[in-house]
């Protein structure tokens, strides 16, 4: 009986392995009322908070960048105050203009530059808001540049006006490049429109050096955002595994390849160079998700329209600090020619920097993603599709073999009884 | 370019953004008619089940809670009475006061959520005196088994912005009043000894200026160098000026409206920065382990098992 018993045990744990993955969901429990409520909650402030962005975005924009728009100047910006009060001061945020201004050396004279902080207080209508816009509002024409940053601060209780140094740095970046090599040539001036100048959100290229990593605390090299439902049940490569619950979903997202990088920002990072170019050029994502805005307001993740229904074959734009990993690479002067280029982007690539744009970013996303916290901390496969390489059949062959020899010596002996 | 020209570009791009494009007063009214939405949907979580019932009234706070929850619901005050007295004193998020609303959930552990959902079970609300409609006010769900822990965590994330921006924005997240103590402390003391940025092995050997820089609370001491503690470094820095402050450390702060995080240290311990970070640096120090974590009686151990199970196994087969 216990023979009988231990034979079958191999069998049906083989069995059952084979079966989980094709597990169908269970029934599961009808929602509550209070459980029904509590997600309608959840998706209405999602959408609350996408309302209250954009009105403060879009108010500021209409009535507070125009006047400072008129005080823009060449150099280092000004800085205005709106709705703090006239007492108001801001000595940190002029401190790190001097500091910025002061690394950026000689400027474009047709380039003007100002920066308006407002109080987005009366947009949160005793909500929280998260994130709130920071970004700028960018004019490009008859030879020249207008940009006006748009951050929103906090007025202090003693009397100062804070802002995130970050989020300062992050809005200040496509008027620092604008400001230190003067409007775009048509072909950039294109792609930043499209992409709403996604990948100049950074400022470290005035003052970083070439070894620092950039995005924050260990970010991903291509954007990956988690939005309401996108660990829902219908995530596709696991899907089999879904069915048995949320701990075997937990399980298999542990171990499973970073998805979030999306199959071209995997692809890039295995080294599929027309993968990376792919990433880099399409514009459909920022485009599609601010649909409707205003074409001259930059980029800012609180001003997406969500849910974003991205799939794995959604080409997600490169992280904010492209452009600035760019120039801290390969110096300023390659970049000015690759900024005022007419030719096509990747012609105009190849020329400035006499690499291939595919190449290049490739190793970006190679040195970013292994210093991202997700390596780090969660390591887990690069992976996309069928990766079986010639030598695992033979090591599987090999061992096999091993233990066929093994069973059949083992064999082979009298049993005693 | 004159200053009537500079607008040109301006209201070009502004008019051809406008035409058929979103309008600032279009989305103020979307979060007007949002609100009223989400509020409606939130009232009725907590309006429609009249069970809900005062439980106990200490110090200004009332606890109130669905029958079902009644016990669960008194002990984590408990909890919750202690921890804030230790941590906050008598500091209030508001002076309206605040109201904490939690739903509790079950099937949390691992083997009832296999294939199972979580279900909400009831619902406690903590409010704090005077309860105005100016009152700072947050919801949260909570296992009831961690409720004590969720009671804590929530009242100090009301409580984090009166803090100050300085200070919110260098502590960078709400402070990890979840963990208990000796994790926090291990915790950190792992991410001070094993940090491996200059300033930060500068710290691990006993310079304080450069832990002051790892810390973020001053600039660099010189120009090379990098590295920079987690936040949980620097909470576990702030939670350590607040014990040795004793009860009213909160409040000290909040009345100091410190301009710099290392003033708010300074109004919560009653220290000098230098004093604090000294005592700090020790108290992470002392807690190096001393031993290594393989013992010769553990390894004895390990391979006298394993020598028996060997030996055990031969004498025991039936083969030959």
């Amino acid at each position: 009986m216990a023979v009988t018993l231990r034979r079958l045990a191999l069998p049906a744990l083989v069995l059952t392995a084979v079966l989980i993955p094709v597990l169908k969901p269970g029934t599961r429990p009808v929602p509550t009322e209070s459980e029904r409520r509590l997600e309608r909650v959840q998706l209405l402030r999602q959408r609350l908070n996408v309302a209250g962005v954009r009105w403060g975005a879009l108010a500021e924009r209409d009535s507070g960048a125009l006047p400072a728009m008129v005080d823009a100047r060449s150099g280092r910006p000004g800085v205005q105050l709106r709705g703090f009060g006239a007492a108001a001061v801001a000595p940190e945020v002029n401190r790190i203009l001097d500091d910025l201004w002061s690394r950026l050396g000689p400027v474009d004279s047709a380039v003007r530059v100002a920066l308006l902080i407002y109080n987005d207080d009366p947009y949160t209508f005793r909500q929280q808001v998260w994130g709130g816009y920071s970004g700028a509002s960018i004019s490009l024409g008859n030879g020249g540049a207008t940009c006006v940053v748009l951050l929103r601060g906090r007025l202090q209780r003693d009397g100062r006006v804070g802002v995130g140094k970050g989020r300062l740095e992050d809005a200040l970046g496509p008027c620092t490049l604008l400001a230190g090599f003067g409007p775009p040539g048509p072909t950039l001036e294109r792609w930043l429109g499209t992409t709403r100048y996604l990948a100049a959100g950074s400022t470290a290229w005035l003052s970083r050096s070439r070894s620092f990593i950039d995005g924050g605390r260990g970010a991903m090299p291509w954007m990956a955002i988690y939005d309401y439902g996108s660990y829902d049940d219908d995530w596709p490569p696991i899907q089999g595994l879904m069915s048995t619950g949320s701990l075997a979903r937990e399980i298999a997202q542990l171990l499973s390849p970073p998805y979030e990088l999306g199959a071209h920002g995997l692809r890039c990072t295995e080294g599929d160079v027309a993968a990376c170019r792919r990433g880099v050029l399409d514009t459909t994502v920022i485009s599609e998700a601010t649909r409707g805005l205003p074409p001259d307001l930059t980029y800012a993740w609180s001003l997406l329209d969500y849910p974003l229904n991205w799939t794995l074959g959604t080409p997600r734009p490169p992280g904010e600090w492209w452009l600035s990993d760019l120039i801290r690479d390969q110096g300023r002067e390659k970049f000015a020619r690759f900024w005022t280029s007419s030719a096509s982007f990747e012609q105009a690539f190849q020329v400035a920097f006499g690499e291939d744009l595919g190449a290049w970013t490739h190793r970006w996303s190679v040195r970013q993603w292994e210093n991202s916290w997700f390596e780090k901390y969660s390591p887990s496969p690069r992976l996309l599709g069928a990766t079986l390489k010639p030598s695992w059949p033979l090591l599987a062959l090999g061992w096999s073999g091993v233990a066929l020899m093994l069973t059949a010596w083992v064999a082979r002996r009298r049993q005693v009884t | 370019m004159s200053r009537a020209l500079v607008l040109v570009p301006f209201l070009a791009a502004a008019l051809a953004g406008t035409a058929g494009a979103q309008d600032a007063l279009a989305w103020r009214d979307s979060v007007i008619r949002l609100t009223a939405e989400v509020r409606a949907v939130r009232d009725s979580l907590v309006a429609p089940d009249s069970t809900v019932v005062e439980i106990e009234r200490r110090n200004g706070v009332v606890l109130s809670a669905t029958p079902p929850q009644k016990d669960a619901a008194a002990r984590a005050f408990e909890y919750f009475t202690e921890q804030r007295a230790r941590w906050f004193g008598a500091a209030l998020p508001s002076p309206g006061g605040f109201r904490l609303v939690v739903q509790t959930t079950t099937a949390r552990n691992i083997f009832t959520r296999f294939g199972d959902v979580d279900r909400w079970t009831g619902v406690i609300v903590l409010t704090g005196l005077p309860d105005t409609a100016d009152s700072a006010h947050a919801q949260r769900a909570a296992e009831l088994e961690d409720l004590g822990s969720q009671l804590v965590t929530g009242f100090s994330e009301l409580m984090f912005p009166t803090l100050g921006v300085p200070t919110t924005l260098w502590l960078g997240d709400p402070l990890p009043l979840h963990m208990a103590d000796r994790d926090r402390r291990y915790l950190a003391m792992y991410m001070v000894m094993t940090s491996t940025g200059k300033a930060e092995r500068g710290c691990a050997e006993d310079k304080l200026e450069l832990c002051a820089f790892a810390l973020g609370l001053r600039v660099a001491p010189s120009s090379d160098l990098t590295g920079a503690y987690p936040p949980l470094v620097r909470a576990d820095l702030f939670l350590t000026a607040l014990e040795i402050g004793g009860p009213e450390a909160w409040s000290r702060i909040v009345a100091a409206h410190p301009a710099r995080p290392e003033a708010a240290l300074t109004a919560a311990s009653g220290l000098t920065a230098d004093s604090l970070l000294a005592r700090w640096k020790n108290r992470i120090v002392a807690l190096r382990p001393v031993e290594g974590p393989l013992q010769p009686t553990t390894a004895l151990l390990a391979a006298g098992w394993v020598g028996a199970l060997l030996l055990g196994t031969l004498g025991a087969s039936r083969w030959r």
